[in-house]
């Protein structure tokens, strides 16, 4: 067993269940409940966790990724002990500090100043240590003149901001985010990052859970997969994020086969050079569809992020054959910043402009590079890009 | 690129090498299909707390137990247009009912002592329980937000709304005192020694309940309503508006001329408190030894029952709430 110095966190042989029925608890269910569990037949939970072995040195910086109830939250809550595990052990060494859904510890009705203090002590901070760092909490939320208003007066972005500002000021040794970058502008979520580097760059041990893998893999030395309750791989960050990419685009192949018509077999996105795809440098994008029949059609790509409309969209007319074949787009200059992407696709034959693929995302890629930069005020950021594009089909 | 069950001690060699942190951590897929239903029967987790551990880290983290309190006294402050005035305005309300109801009932009368002072001071003591039962009560259940993300110890919710009760009974000391000049009645020396006792046993008392009942509402949520039924009859059945002594010589079916008094004592330690409050604040006597003896036994045992049975119930609040 190593000796642990301050920060480290050790998981081992974790499980947690949780009460699979929440009903209501009417004394007669309560009673049958009681009955059950006297028998030694309960057997109404479910394993949300199962055999969980992890561990985090010192200074050391671990991501957890997964779909949306695979356990990562209700881990990082046992690792913050609020919550305790069913069996196993888990050992945490240092003060811990938790960055998870910020706004909660905000209570509308005291003034923004009044919360720094209050919820700052709450978190473990002396007045004294808050007072030094007022300031700086301040500035880091944005709030400025509001700070001695009433937070329920505050707009919603600057209640996460002052929440996660607070949060984000503490002397911790071990560091848990659950998703709190979702939230808040493009501009906070840099600055967030940024921070989360800084308090990594001084020594503190990272746990951090996130969908946004682009900034998993920026923070985050190791990574954990975790999928339905269990550990599916582990690693690090890059080879573990490939597994859990390429399981996605598994998922997402088997989705848009089923439909007839043109059949989309795997999308891909990278670099020209073969590496991943990087802001403001050649990219190609690679789709292997399957025809039923050869024909002419209009091919139509486009890139969005998250939901929204494609910020680029890019046409192309030519002749495909029947079977397999390969489409290259070559994206001259990628014109977009840091961040998960998804590729739309959509065909219509050049005869009768039928339909031979709809306009729907068949796939999804991260771009590395420089962070979104701020637009000046009256300037969209989803404006119209024109993308030089070449061609080829095989 | 290796797989591996979940279980087994291979599964974490990899992460055990004391190497230079370049080699260890090469990629390590798991199978889930081979991890049993369910863990080893002996790594089953079992939360224990002991008693001193609990309350040396609960006084390390006074702290916090102060900023709850700060801030829901300044939030409820600035909600009210009557703000801190209510916690005069509502003793002050009872006792003047109490009197009207009660002053000419000349069995609940103690020679020398104004009724509406004599009730008054059983009634600071009962509404500081009475308050801090219902609000500390329902302090788990109502702070879940907090509850799922700080680490302090559970009980600072429960004990921090009982710090913000002791507020308000202070505050309702004015009343008091402002009754005792109207009437020209001057409160004794003994309570100088009599009030820390009898404060200790209250305390002892109140945070055993308390803790009780803020843990087990959390799992049947039915127990607030017996809290308001605890708060509402216990006025009557507690020496609030009648003196202990009233259960002196009881005689009722089979009992002939019993003393009450030590019974009741046990069951309900605020019965002496309020008893010993009287004697030495009121009539400048010594309490009834016995009877706070009784009391402080077994408010002691309240206290340490209630804290356990919190101490073991915390384990699935965040997973129940």
């Amino acid at each position: 067993m190593p000796t642990s110095a301050d920060g480290s966190i050790q998981v081992e042989h974790l499980w947690k269940r949780f009460r699979a029925d929440r009903g209501r608890p009417t004394l007669n269910d309560q009673l049958v409940k009681i009955g059950k569990r006297v028998t030694g037949k309960e057997r109404d939970f479910r394993w949300v966790l199962k055999e969980i072995n992890m561990e985090v040195p010192p200074g050391g910086t671990m991501g957890l990724i997964g779909i949306n109830g695979s356990g990562k939250s209700t881990l990082l809550k046992i690792i913050n002990q609020t919550m305790y595990q069913t069996a196993g052990r888990c050992q945490t060494y240092g003060r811990i500090g938790a960055l998870l859904e910020v706004r909660g510890g905000i209570h509308p009705l005291l003034t923004g100043r009044e919360n720094i203090y209050m919820y700052g002590t709450i978190l473990g901070l002396s007045r004294k240590q808050i007072s030094a760092r007022f300031d700086t909490i301040v500035d880091f939320a944005e709030v400025g003149d509001a700070i001695d208003r009433q937070v329920k007066y505050f707009s919603s972005g600057m209640q996460v901001r002052l929440g996660f500002s607070i949060a984000a000021h503490l002397d911790v040794d071990i560091l848990l985010i659950d998703e709190v970058l979702a939230v808040g502008d493009a501009n906070f979520q840099q600055k967030c990052l940024r921070r989360i580097s800084e308090v990594v760059a001084g020594g503190t041990t990272l746990l951090f859970v996130s969908h946004d893998l682009a900034a998993v893999e920026a923070t985050c030395e190791n990574a954990m997969w975790l999928t339905e309750a269990v550990v599916r791989a582990a690693g690090t960050t890059r080879e573990v994020l490939a597994q859990y990419r390429g399981s996605i685009e598994e998922h997402a192949a088997l989705v848009s086969s089923d439909e007839p018509g043109v059949r989309v077999l795997k999308v891909e996105v990278e670099g020209a050079d073969g590496g991943p795809a990087t802001s403001a440098q050649d990219a190609v994008a690679h789709l292997v569809l399957s025809a039923p029949k050869a024909g002419k059609a209009k091919f139509v790509i486009g890139v969005s992020q998250g939901t929204a409309m494609p910020i680029f969209v890019l046409r192309h007319e030519r002749a495909f054959p029947a079977g397999d074949f390969d489409l290259r787009c070559a994206l001259e200059n990628l014109p977009v910043p840091q961040g998960h992407y998804s590729l739309w696709l959509a065909m219509y034959d050049s005869d009768d402009q039928s339909n031979l693929h709809s306009w729907r995302p068949v796939g999804s890629f991260d771009v590395h590079g420089p962070v979104a930069v701020r637009p000046p005020q009256g300037v969209m950021v989803l404006s119209p890009v024109y993308v030089n594009a070449t061609w080829d089909l095989s | 690129m290796t797989v591996e069950a979940g279980l087994g001690d291979d599964a974490r060699g990899g992460d055990g090498q004391d190497g230079n942190g370049q080699e260890r951590t090469q990629l390590r897929i798991f199978d889930a299909t081979l991890l049993p239903d369910s863990p080893p029967a002996d790594s089953f987790y079992r939360h224990r707390v002991g008693l001193f551990y609990a309350l040396s880290s609960t006084w390390r983290n006074r702290e916090v137990i102060w900023a709850l309190a700060e801030r829901d006294v300044r939030a409820s402050y600035k909600q009210a247009a009557l703000g801190m005035g209510w916690a005069l305005l509502s003793p002050v309300l009872q006792i003047g009912l109490f009197t009207l109801l009660f002053d000419h009932i000349k069995t609940f009368h103690v020679k020398g002592v104004p009724y509406a002072i004599y009730a008054y001071a059983g009634l600071m003591c009962w509404t500081y329980f009475a308050g801090s039962l219902s609000a500390g009560g329902n302090s788990i259940v109502g702070n879940i937000a907090l509850l799922n993300k700080t680490q302090f110890p559970r009980e600072c919710f429960p004990l921090a709304q009982m710090l913000e009760q002791a507020l308000y009974t202070v505050i309702g000391l004015i009343p008091l005192g402002i009754l005792m000049g109207y009437l020209g009645f001057a409160p004794h020396i003994q309570i100088l020694w009599g009030a820390p006792l009898c404060i200790a046993v209250e305390l002892l008392f109140g945070i055993g309940l308390t803790l009780l009942f803020a843990a087990s509402v959390v799992y049947v949520r039915d127990l607030v309503q017996v809290t308001s039924i605890i708060t509402s009859l216990g006025l009557f059945a507690t020496p609030v508006i009648w003196p202990l002594n009233k259960i002196q010589h009881v005689t009722f079916g089979p009992f002939h001329n019993v003393d009450f008094r030590p019974f009741y004592a046990f069951f309900n330690p605020l019965a002496p408190v309020i008893d010993s409050v009287r004697n030495t604040m009121l009539l400048g006597r010594e309490p009834d030894w016995l009877l706070l003896g009784i009391g402080a036994v077994s408010a002691l045992l309240y206290f340490v029952i209630g804290y356990t049975v919190f101490k073991r119930l915390e384990v699935g609040f965040a997973d129940i709430s």
